[in-house]
Formats: structure tokens, C-alpha cells, sequence
């Protein structure tokens, strides 16, 4: 059996909050004992609502933010126990695609000067003529041709559609096996992001990428990872795993039920037709104080007295199916 | 719909906005003819960028200190708003037309209780005692499904992002607007908060008879609130129909084109498709329809002249040559 990618280990993140002059510090715990692994090639979809600690879970899993606990192993190795030049080879196989364009690439660098550090400093290419080459070719595979028109603009002359394609090809210049992509179309025009999620489909059958899809879309995500797995983020813990229809057609976590539920749908008769979710609350629990037993429970319809007191476990529900619940599994 | 098309609140016509940017002129609203009834939800929809803020705000004689209204007419219940005094658009504004704009919440004042948000409202616009002041606003925080009793004494920072949302759209009632524009209401709240929004503003509408102008990028959002719909691309509305017709009938290919190109949680994923070509600088649109270098069916007409928004019949209109007597 070939060992995971990427396998993330009981991974803990706990950010501490200074209270100011009079307050006391206080922790937020980000990402709460969560373990799950992403195999070569393969599409996992993270969907959350915002806050849930899904950005940071990323982060973890490409070296980027160390975890307060728990391992990323890298084809199988712990990626914080690699020497300096087997961290600079993972972090070369591991790359991101922001949310923001706008914030990715410098303002006051034209596009070939932003494409070609990476190029230079992993040796992709061997000198300035290879590397312009390169970066002509990485355009032309993200659909912004002729190459020659973008190379020497700046950032500003360019839409946020370009821009993400610009990120896209950065992140693939230096032959990654691994890519997270963070909220990678939220920020564009629905009409534009069909045409980025089929640019990172054929991407990711061209060169055989993993992806790590972050999103609080789940229509997105069911289109990007239709062939992989969705993973459903509350407070800091996966509720939830499977594949992207089983999770999708029949959810079991009650979170993801109502999350589901509540997803606007356009279609008229569809979304006026369905009854208001019962949630036993609307307010999302502080951060700072998170309640014992399932995160869940203060809002669940369906939460019991072991929910209150007992954390439930990540167990499977057969099919490749997992859930953290008392109620269903 | 259980109201009749008869009885116009808002009418606009030939409205333009400009903004001056270093590159040239921007037109965010092109000549833009449209009709809002008594009671109706009409949605105004389009993405990022086609203007629908910028038309919602000019509505009420609000542009950016950058722009200006090039020409046009509005006309609430009759009465040119362009031509209103100072104090006549004093009073227009929040007593005839409220507005609940994105990241509302945000503008309550941190230093003052829910109640005294209320009662400066009031008393910004007309003369009541604080007796009455706290009738209507507890019975507001009600129909918003807040606990007045509790909530009135509260300051911002004790309320979550969804309870403010509901105190503002109270404080928005609180002068019996004939018309609520909501602009982007959901765009800063989490997918459950936002479906009991979305629910609440349908409540409103049915509790209070308000006619309310909803403006979304959000065609999920907007399938569940709106009688009918306007779509807007590149500052131009081209197309205007009742939900349904809309969804499942749509006529301009931009629309068609729109709808199939957002997945969903439901239906097959098969029929999900792109809208080519990038989206054209606004500054400097294509000739002719602006839709037609990303259209499928563009002929040579399209590219030369623009087309008007008619009437198809049946309440519908279109601005596409496809649809145009001469065809």
C-alpha cells in the first residue's frame, strides 16, 4: 500500500489572544485535533464556514504555520524534521494559491519579474533566456496569450481573472505535486470561475497534482472535487468526510444537514419551497470559549445530554464515510 | 403574487451615472429605464462592477464625490427626485426611502444602546415621545424575531454580526418607508445567518406590504426573494421578468449564460459552463451590445448597434437583437 502524499496527523493549532491592558490572554484553539490524508493526484476538497479554522488547516499541511501539536508527514516523512534542503524540496512540491489576487502578486513588479524568482531560486531553468522561456510557456497554459502582452505589464493593467491565472501559473512553475488552493475563486465574478475551476482540472490531469480545495462554497466544491472527497469543518474539527456526493447527496453530520439546507439555491421553486432549518440557535459559540462535548450541540436540533458532555469521536460510517456525532453514524 | 402590476412607486428613466477615473470615463449607469410597483420585492441582480449599487444609490440622489448623474428622472410616487430641496431629500431619504447597505451592522454606534439608536432615528426625522418610540421599536425587534425586552438595552459589541443585521433592518422600518433597498444585505453573514435573513426579509414583505428593492450578485439569494428581477451587465439592465420566468425561461444570452455557469448543490454538474472571454474594461465597453464578444449568438448588428430594452410582452423586456421587431 503506497503511504499518502500528505497525512496530517492530530494536527492542534492554538493561537493565543493578548486580552489588552486590563484583559487576560486568552487562546483560540484553530484547529482541533484533525487528521486526514490527501493521496497523490488526488482532489480533497476542506468547505467550512468562515472562521472555522479551515485557512489555518492549510497552512499547517504546507509548512507554512507550524502546529502546536500533531505531524505533517510528506511522503510519509514529518515535514518539521527535514534538514534545510529536504524542506526547501517539499516547500517547492507544496505551493498555494491565494484567495486574493490582488495580494499575491507585488504592485510594483512587472509579471515576468514576478514569475521568475521561483524559476531561478529552485533551478528550474538554467539562465535568463530559459527562464523567460519558461514564464512565456507557464502563460500560455493558463490562457493568457499571446504571452508576450503580459510578460512586461504590471499587476494594475490586468483584471482579478488575469491576476488569478498569473497565481495559478506561479504555482505551478516550479512543478508542485501538492496545491492549496484557498478560496482560490471567491473573490472573482460567478461567470469567471467555471473557466479557473476547469483551468485547475486540466492542471491537475496534465501533471498529476493533489489538491487541497478550500472553500465555504459547497457548490463549488462539489464541481471541483467531484471526483474526490469533501471534508466538513466546524470550530476547528472535521464533522465530517466522504466522497463529494455521498457528503453532498446524503450528509449525515447534523451541521452539515443544515449547512446544506441553508446553501441559497438558484432556483425558485427549490428555495422557496424548503422550510426554515431548526437550529436550536443562530449564534456561533466565542472562540475563546468554546463549550465541552460536541462544538455543535448549542445549536443542534437533534443534541442529547452525552452530546453536551462527551467530545464525540471521528469514527467511520462505511463506504470511505466518517463522522463525529452521538446521534448519527 | 398577490399584488397588481398597476400601481408604479419608483420610475426611472434614462438615468446615467458617471465616474471620472485617470484613465477616462467611467458610465456605471447607462440610460437605464426601469419601473418598481407597490409591493412588489424586485431584485436586482449582476456582478461585481455592473453598476446595480451605484443605480440603488443614485435612486436616492447618492453618487461618490467622484461621479455625477449625467442625465435621467426619478420619479417616486410621481414626485421628481432630482428636483427635491435640500429638505425635501432630507425627509425622502430614510422617511419615504430606507436603505440597508452592505456591512450596515458595522455603522452602529458603539457607544450607544440599541434603544438610543432608535430614538435618534425618530427624532432625526420627526417629533415622538420616547413612549412611543418604544413601542414601535420593540414591536420592530419582534416582527425581526429579536427579544426587544433584552436587545434594546444592549450595546453593539454585546449583539453578533446576525442580530445587528436585524437591529438595522428594524431601525430601517422604524419610519414606515414606502420602500427598503437592501444592498447586498447577506454578503458579510455566514450561509445559516443568511438563510434566516433571507426568510426574515421575506416576513417583512408579508407583514408589512413594504416594497423593497433587494440587490445581489447572488442568484441563489435572489431566487428566493424576488417577485421579479432585473439583470444588469457593464451598466446596462438587460433583462427585467418574474422570477420564474427569469430562471427558467431566461431570454438575453447573458442571463442563459449566467444561471448555467454557477454550480450548484443541486442538479447535475454536467450542464455547469463557462461564459467565455474576459469580463471588458468598463472604461472603454465594446461597441454595439456589450455582451456580444462573450455571446454565442452574436451576428453583425450586435457589434454595431446597441440594443434597446423592449417589450416582449407579458411584463418582459430584453435589450438584444435577437429579440428586436427588425430581426
Amino acid at each position: 500500500m503506497t503511504s499518502a502524499l500528505i497525512d496530517v496527523k492530530n494536527v492542534t493549532k492554538i493561537f493565543s489572544i493578548s486580552g489588552g491592558i486590563f484583559g487576560k490572554k486568552r487562546s483560540v484553539c484553530a484547529v482541533d485535533n484533525v487528521s486526514f490524508h490527501i493521496n497523490e493526484g488526488e482532489t480533497v476538497a476542506l468547505v467550512g464556514e468562515s472562521g472555522c479554522g479551515k485557512s489555518t488547516l492549510g497552512r499547517i499541511t504546507l509548512g507554512i504555520l507550524q502546529p502546536t501539536s500533531g505531524k505533517i508527514l510528506f511522503k510519509g516523512r514529518d515535514i518539521w524534521r527535514l534538514n534545510k534542503s529536504e524542506f526547501k524540496e517539499f516547500r517547492r512540491n507544496a505551493q498555494i494559491i491565494h484567495q486574493n489576487p490582488y495580494d499575491t502578486l507585488n504592485p510594483m513588479k512587472t509579471i515576468y519579474q514576478s514569475l521568475s524568482p521561483p524559476l531561478l531560486h529552485y533551478k528550474i531553468v538554467r539562465n535568463r533566456r530559459e527562464c523567460w522561456e519558461k514564464a512565456s510557456e507557464l502563460l500560455e497554459m493558463v490562457g493568457l496569450v499571446p504571452p508576450s502582452d503580459f510578460l512586461q505589464r504590471y499587476p494594475s493593467r490586468l483584471s482579478g481573472g488575469q491576476m488569478q491565472r498569473i497565481a495559478i501559473a506561479r504555482a505551478i512553475s516550479v512543478n508542485p505535486n501538492f496545491i492549496v488552493a484557498d478560496e482560490a475563486v471567491s473573490m472573482l465574478d460567478a461567470s469567471l470561475r467555471i473557466e479557473i475551476l476547469d483551468l485547475l482540472l486540466e492542471l491537475k490531469r496534465k501533471f498529476n497534482m493533489a489538491y487541497l480545495f478550500i472553500t465555504h462554497d459547497f457548490g463549488v466544491a462539489r464541481y471541483f472535487a467531484k471526483d474526490g472527497r469533501i471534508l466538513v469543518m466546524y470550530l476547528g474539527s472535521i464533522v465530517e468526510e466522504g466522497s463529494t456526493e455521498d457528503v453532498i447527496l446524503d450528509p449525515i453530520h447534523p451541521y452539515t444537514k443544515i449547512l446544506l439546507e441553508c446553501v441559497p439555491i438558484p432556483d425558485p421553486k427549490i428555495a422557496r419551497n424548503k422550510g426554515l432549518p431548526r437550529l436550536k440557535s443562530l449564534e456561533i459559540p466565542d472562540l475563546t470559549n468554546i463549550p465541552s462535548g460536541c462544538k455543535f450541540y448549542t445549536r443542534c436540533p437533534y443534541g442529547e445530554d452525552i452530546c453536551s458532555n462527551k467530545t464525540p469521536e471521528f469514527k467511520p460510517a462505511g463506504r470511505g464515510r466518517f463522522v463525529a456525532c452521538h446521534i448519527f453514524s | 403574487m398577490w399584488f397588481k402590476l398597476t400601481d408604479v412607486l419608483v420610475s426611472i428613466r434614462g438615468l446615467t451615472v458617471e465616474f471620472k477615473v485617470p484613465r477616462g470615463v467611467l458610465r456605471a449607469v447607462d440610460e437605464v429605464n426601469l419601473d418598481i410597483y407597490r409591493g412588489e420585492v424586485f431584485g436586482l441582480v449582476g456582478e461585481s462592477g455592473c453598476g446595480k449599487s451605484v443605480l440603488a444609490h443614485a435612486l436616492i440622489k447618492q453618487v461618490d464625490p467622484n461621479g455625477y448623474i449625467k442625465s435621467g428622472k426619478v420619479l417616486f410616487e410621481g414626485k421628481d427626485v432630482f428636483s427635491m430641496s435640500e429638505e425635501e431629500l432630507r425627509r425622502f431619504r430614510w422617511k419615504d426611502v430606507a436603505i440597508i447597505f452592505q456591512g450596515a451592522q458595522n455603522a452602529l454606534n458603539p457607544v450607544m444602546r440599541v434603544f438610543d439608536h432608535m430614538v435618534d432615528t425618530v427624532l432625526d426625522h420627526e417629533k415622538s415621545s420616547k413612549q412611543n418610540i418604544l413601542e414601535r421599536s420593540s414591536s420592530l425587534l419582534k416582527t425581526v424575531r429579536l427579544d426587544a425586552d433584552r436587545v434594546l438595552k444592549l450595546y453593539p459589541h454585546e449583539l453578533s454580526g446576525g442580530m445587528k443585521q436585524r437591529v438595522v433592518s428594524a431601525m430601517s422600518l422604524l419610519l414606515n418607508p414606502k420602500l427598503l433597498i437592501l444592498d447586498e444585505p447577506t454578503s458579510s453573514l455566514d450561509v445559516l445567518t443568511q438563510k434566516y435573513f433571507l426568510r426574515l426579509v421575506r416576513d417583512i414583505h408579508e407583514k408589512m406590504a413594504i416594497t423593497m428593492l433587494f440587490i445581489t450578485h447572488d442568484l441563489g439569494c435572489i431566487a428566493e426573494v424576488a417577485d421579479r428581477i432585473a439583470v444588469m451587465y457593464l451598466a446596462n439592465i438587460i433583462e427585467i421578468g418574474n422570477v420564474e420566468e427569469i430562471f427558467y425561461d431566461p431570454k438575453h444570452p447573458y442571463t442563459a449564460a449566467l444561471i448555467k455557469s454557477i454550480p450548484s448543490t443541486k442538479g447535475s454538474m454536467e450542464e455547469v459552463k463557462p461564459i467565455p472571454g474576459p469580463i471588458p474594461d468598463p472604461v472603454f465597453p465594446p461597441p454595439g451590445c456589450k455582451f456580444h464578444p462573450r455571446c454565442q449568438y452574436a451576428f453583425d448588428k450586435c457589434k454595431k448597434e446597441k440594443p434597446d430594452l423592449i417589450d416582449i410582452g407579458g411584463g418582459r423586456l430584453v435589450a438584444c437583437h435577437l429579440f428586436s421587431k427588425s430581426f
